[in-house]
């Protein structure tokens, strides 16, 4: 007990390393407890996730009046993807959706093995998602000259509106794919935080919000890939 | 009493809801068949091609496919981000962006889609280029030994008129130039196209005398140069900054 601190009356048991740090977890003090905190940092969570649903929802516009002026351009654009890297995408996705809506529950019953570890899956599905996309459709789509706008270069391009739809595509896939970059980072930073013990039943507020960002990913995912890649 | 309300709020912290583990296994596994079935749908719009050789048309592909996509994103909202077990102030916020998101998409396309309506019997008043109003006519032209009808576009009439009547007068020919003087007794003034912007007018009289319109430079290069770029109009206007 010699550790001085100054908050030390208002946090009895922040010296005690046997506690873990989600039991020592003090709400702010303009909060009147701790589930007023969750629940406010939770709504406001979520009106930061209506302003990314209406960012994408630029993209979508986008998508339906191009696609609406030149169909024929879409129609070529969704044949020259891979429908099978954008199913094992959306599986990667769908999965790492799981993982992510299970270790909140984990936090909620303490269980930290496996909410470190459903975090981890989550971090490396979000790799592979990028690694697919960057590997198998990013780097051979570009190298042969589909590009967006001016950079446009593909010989064997059959409408002139082609270099329109490869300005969607990968104007909506990278917006989403920087999020799935952003998505990861929050993820092993809570990852960390709940080696350190930060997260259990009476604090879990980072691993639920970081996790409404990653379900938002995804939920942004289920939408362009079948605009993308499905409609032809 | 505050002991009272912290023992109170204390017990509520207990009721977040637990998703089973079953819901977000079989959550999950519902995800996993939808996203095999809208792949799955693909083919079997293939083998109905082939076999029945009917094509389904795309309208029915697209709301397939977004209904299917929609089930989906419901069930990822209501099982895996909570919203069913959640304060229903989220819920309100999330439809709330939607209900914006749809007048978006809805009124855009709605513009958009049925500008082919408007079209039609808007067509004499559209001009590529811009709409000097009421300055386009029909005039019948010899050619040939047949009298032809012609739409002639009469931006360059409305210069020559404003720069110089006898031009004008001289190319469309007196009762031409009566029509269009007439129509342009109104308008001509408050006509602006891509060449040349408005001249300023109100309502008050004298307010905008004092500055004579006559040699601004729009009209000088819009007229009869249709094919001059936004760039070097740009350019002129900056020279033209420059000097003042």
């Amino acid at each position: 007990m010699a550790t001085i601190d100054s908050q030390q009356h208002t946090r009895p048991a922040l010296a005690d390393r046997a506690v873990p740090r989600w039991q020592r977890y003090v709400p702010g003090h303009h909060w009147k407890n701790a589930h007023d905190e969750f629940e406010g940092a939770k709504i406001g969570m979520w009106l930061f996730l209506t302003t990314e649903v209406l960012l994408f929802a630029g993209l979508f516009v986008a998508y339906a009046v191009f696609r609406m002026k030149y169909p024929e351009a879409f129609i070529n654009g969704s044949h020259y993807l891979d429908w099978r890297f954008g199913f094992i995408n959306t599986c990667v996705l769908l999965l790492s959706s799981f993982t992510v809506a299970w270790s909140v529950r984990n936090a909620q019953l303490d269980e930290r093995d496996k909410l470190v570890r459903n975090l981890f899956i989550s971090v490396v599905c979000g790799g592979v998602f990028l690694a697919i996309k960057f590997i198998f459709e990013y780097g051979p789509k570009w190298a042969e000259g589909k590009r967006p706008g001016s950079l446009f270069s593909y010989p064997n391009a059959e409408n002139a509106y082609e270099p329109i739809w490869w300005g969607v595509y990968y104007g909506a896939t990278a917006i989403h794919a920087a999020h799935v970059v952003i998505g990861m980072a929050l993820l092993t930073w809570v990852m960390v935080g709940a080696m350190k013990g930060k997260y259990g039943p009476k604090h879990y507020t980072s691993v639920e919000n970081v996790g409404l960002y990653w379900h938002l990913v995804d939920l942004i995912w289920i939408f362009l890939f079948p605009l993308l890649y499905l409609i032809h | 009493m505050s002991q009272h309300n912290e023992a109170a709020h204390g017990h509520d912290e207990e009721h977040h809801h637990v998703s089973s583990m079953f819901t977000l296994s079989f959550v999950l596994l519902i995800l996993l068949a939808l996203t095999v079935l809208t792949f799955a749908l693909g083919f079997v719009e293939a083998w109905i091609a082939q076999t029945w050789s009917w094509t389904i048309p795309t309208w029915l592909n697209v709301a397939v496919v977004m209904s299917i996509a929609t089930v989906k994103a419901v069930l990822v909202l209501a099982y895996f981000m909570h919203l069913r077990h959640d304060n229903a102030l989220n819920t309100l916020f999330f439809v709330a962006c939607l209900f914006a998101f749809a007048l978006f998409i809805g009124l855009t396309m709605l513009d958009l889609g049925t500008r082919g309506r408007v079209y039609p019997y808007k067509a004499e008043l559209i001009n590529a280029g811009g709409n000097s109003v009421g300055l386009t006519d029909s005039v019948e032209v010899e050619r040939d030994g047949e009298t032809e009808k012609l739409q002639i576009v009469t931006n360059e009439a409305l210069f020559d008129w404003v720069k110089n009547p006898e031009v004008a007068e001289a190319r469309l020919g007196e009762k031409m130039y009566e029509k269009v003087l007439g129509k342009a007794h109104h308008h001509a003034e408050q006509a602006s196209s891509a060449q040349m912007s408005r001249p300023a007018t109100g309502v008050t009289a004298g307010l905008f005398d004092a500055v004579a319109p006559a040699e601004h430079h729009g009209a000088d290069h819009g007229a009869g140069h249709n094919d001059h770029d936004d760039g070097e109009h740009g350019d002129d206007g900056h020279g033209d900054d420059g000097s003042h």
